[in-house]
């Protein structure tokens, strides 16, 4: 057989091997070997190995446990109850509060944490049966909770940020800027669109009737205790990347102590809770990791027969102009993102992409903020919806799919305004790095 | 031999990996206080270290590969399942252990030999570590590699078992798609 023919073959078996649902990453590294194996006969085990030692060896990659340790760690310190507790005191009397409060809270909780799920579970918990108990409309409490817990992927420091940088090799502080000032816009997009809703229709968004008002004095104490120490945290954590101060590894690791201390200080620390949050941040870590592990097999033995050259005749043949092509990159990994998770869809579609990015000269910070705004909105977007899938993991059964469906569309909306503002233009994703010297 | 016998033994044996992961959760925490210890030492005493950057990437390279027997015990391997779960539970233990025995076994064995022998002669010629001004000897960063890779080999042929004895008792142990999805 030849050699790309039998990099034409990758992908199918890649993906006979994910449907039968066996673990990604083991379909990853086996397709991969396999696809060795008639090539480089015993130096297949060679090609395999070289990968896992170049990923294990990844300087980047060293931030994803100390980011996902930090995350975990906030949740254990009980800081979103608190942070909850806060945005209702200042916004559960206006239209649409508890919503309005829902999203801030997730906005926030994104910003400590860059895993995905978990911030939709967190906020759904405590939120649901809060806006359930005021009567609000079901499908605002849905898509407010799956929009709020889709922010994990955009606003930094984002796990999927962090993993686009190690394969693509860029700087995590540039990626970071990049797509801060199209996520602040996207969640008040959010947020303006909740309160638009509740203004127009007030019977979707009842006043909450448990909310008596708090005196001043007090709102300020539930904020200066509950909000401002995460805030700071946050702060010093994005900064010291952005500014260049310290790697994003050093300043996930000092986030991590500050979460531990957080926690001591919050009166939520035991050696149980630091054991249960080591023993996540382990499974999350070998998760995401291993996937990358594989995904750099499979990218390279592709490399190797020549898939990618293959993947650029196809590409020239099209005739397509340079947007032309960033909008069929963009659609497949709009449809990738509804089988796959997103550590696959970055690693199994970037390492292909990048030399397609090099030919035409697209600018590579640009397209990675699209590229991320699209994966959000996938995990968003029914009926094949991550999203959907962890709230109906947490919703009562009153919530009906319908409701969901319902629910995210007018987010899904945001998000395509978003991307459409990144795409008209581009300096909202390229100024702010532009502007940074990251200390990588 | 009696079908429970046999899963308690497998219990037994899961032993390596849960040890292994202990000693993962270990190094995050290291990991962590190296980098942290960096942060003082450039910051506070204006000394940074030679050593931390280097320690932190062998500790998180050794992390991902010897915890990987624990997270398959625990199932977090991201699967896509929505289609697989609609086959009889037999046929999903089924591909489940073909998979495991007949592809992915002989690509980790392969892979884990290779990266002993080179573990093996990196000791013997006392190689260093190319990429910082360091140079540490990599043997021991290799070894890391090495028990990862064969302890997670040891933790897939035990659930290849697993899956074994589900074709024949699809309810005697867990299924494929039986995980915490609210885990990451």
């Amino acid at each position: 057989m030849g050699s790309e023919t039998l990099a034409a073959l990758m992908f199918p078996l890649l993906f006979l091997f994910v449907f039968l649902g066996v673990p990604v990453a083991f379909a990853l590294i086996a397709t991969a070997f396999l696809m060795a194996l008639p090539a480089f006969g015993e130096l297949a085990s060679l090609q395999i190995y070289n990968q896992i030692q170049n990923t294990a060896s990844q300087l980047l990659l060293t931030a994803v446990p100390a980011f996902v340790f930090m995350g975990v760690m906030l949740e254990a310190s009980g800081i979103s109850e608190r942070l909850f507790r806060a945005m209702q005191v200042w916004m559960g009397r206006l239209p649409g509060g508890l919503s309005l409060a829902t999203m801030t809270m997730a906005a926030i909780i994104a910003a400590s944490t860059g895993i995905v799920g978990a911030v939709e579970v967190v906020i759904g918990v405590m939120a649901i049966p809060i806006m359930m108990r005021n009567g609000y409309n079901k499908s605002l409490i849905s898509g407010t909770i799956c929009a709020g817990g889709s922010l994990g992927t955009m606003i930094p420091p984002s796990i999927v940020v962090v993993i686009y940088a190690a394969i693509s090799q860029q700087s995590v502080g540039k990626l970071f800027a990049a797509v801060l000032f199209p996520a602040l816009i996207m969640v008040a997009l959010f947020l303006g669109y909740i309160l638009l809703r509740a203004i127009l229709k007030p019977e979707d968004a009842p006043r909450a009737v448990e909310e008596e008002p708090v005196p001043l004095l007090e709102k300020l104490k539930i904020t200066a205790t509950g909000m401002l120490p995460a805030a700071a945290l946050i702060v010093a954590v994005l900064g010291a990347i952005l500014l260049g101060v310290a790697t994003p590894t050093e300043a996930a690791s000092v986030g991590a102590l500050g979460a531990v201390i957080l926690t001591v200080l919050y009166g939520r620390f035991s050696w149980a809770v630091l054991y249960d949050t080591l023993e996540r941040t382990l499974k999350i870590n070998c998760m995401i990791l291993l996937i990358v592990a594989g995904g750099n097999m499979f990218a390279g033995i592709f490399r190797l027969h020549r898939g990618n050259a293959l993947v650029q005749d196809i590409v020239t043949s099209l005739d397509l102009t340079a947007f032309g092509i960033v909008g069929a990159l963009l659609l497949i990994v709009f449809i990738a993102g509804f089988i796959l998770d997103w550590v696959s869809v970055v690693l199994i579609t970037l390492p292909i992409f990048l030399p397609i990015l090099a030919q035409f000269e697209i600018d590579e910070i640009w397209f990675a903020t699209v590229m991320i705004v699209v994966i959000q909105t996938s995990y968003l977007t029914p009926p094949m919806a991550p999203s959907i899938f962890y709230l109906r993991s947490i919703a009562p059964a009153s919530i009906t799919f319908g409701d969901m469906y319902r629910g995210v569309m007018p987010f899904i909306i945001c998000q395509i305004i978003v991307l459409a503002l990144v795409m008209m233009f581009p300096e909202l994703a390229t100024y702010l790095p532009s502007q940074l010297q990251s200390y990588e | 031999m009696k079908t429970e016998t046999l899963t308690r033994i497998l219990t037994r044996l899961d032993t390596v990996g849960r040890f292994c992961g202990y000693v993962a959760m270990a190094m995050i925490v290291l990991m962590i206080g190296c980098m942290i210890w960096e942060v003082v030492a450039r910051k506070a005493f204006n000394a940074p270290t030679m050593w931390a950057t280097t320690t932190s990437y062998m500790f998180n390279g050794t992390i991902f590969l010897i915890g990987a027997a624990y997270t398959l015990r625990a199932n977090q391997h991201v699967r896509i399942d929505f289609l697989s779960t609609r086959f009889p539970l037999r046929v999903q233990h089924a591909i489940n252990a073909l998979f495991y025995l007949v592809i992915f076994l002989p690509a980790l064995y392969m892979t884990g030999d290779f990266a002993i022998t080179k573990a093996l002669k990196a000791y013997d010629r006392g190689t260093l570590e190319a990429m910082s001004a360091w140079e540490p000897l990599i043997w021991p960063f290799l070894t890391g590699i090495s028990i990862g890779l064969v302890s997670f080999a040891f933790q897939v042929a035990i659930e290849a078992i697993r899956h074994l004895i589900g074709i024949r008792y699809p309810n005697a142990v867990a299924a494929p798609s039986d995980r915490d999805l609210l885990e990451g």
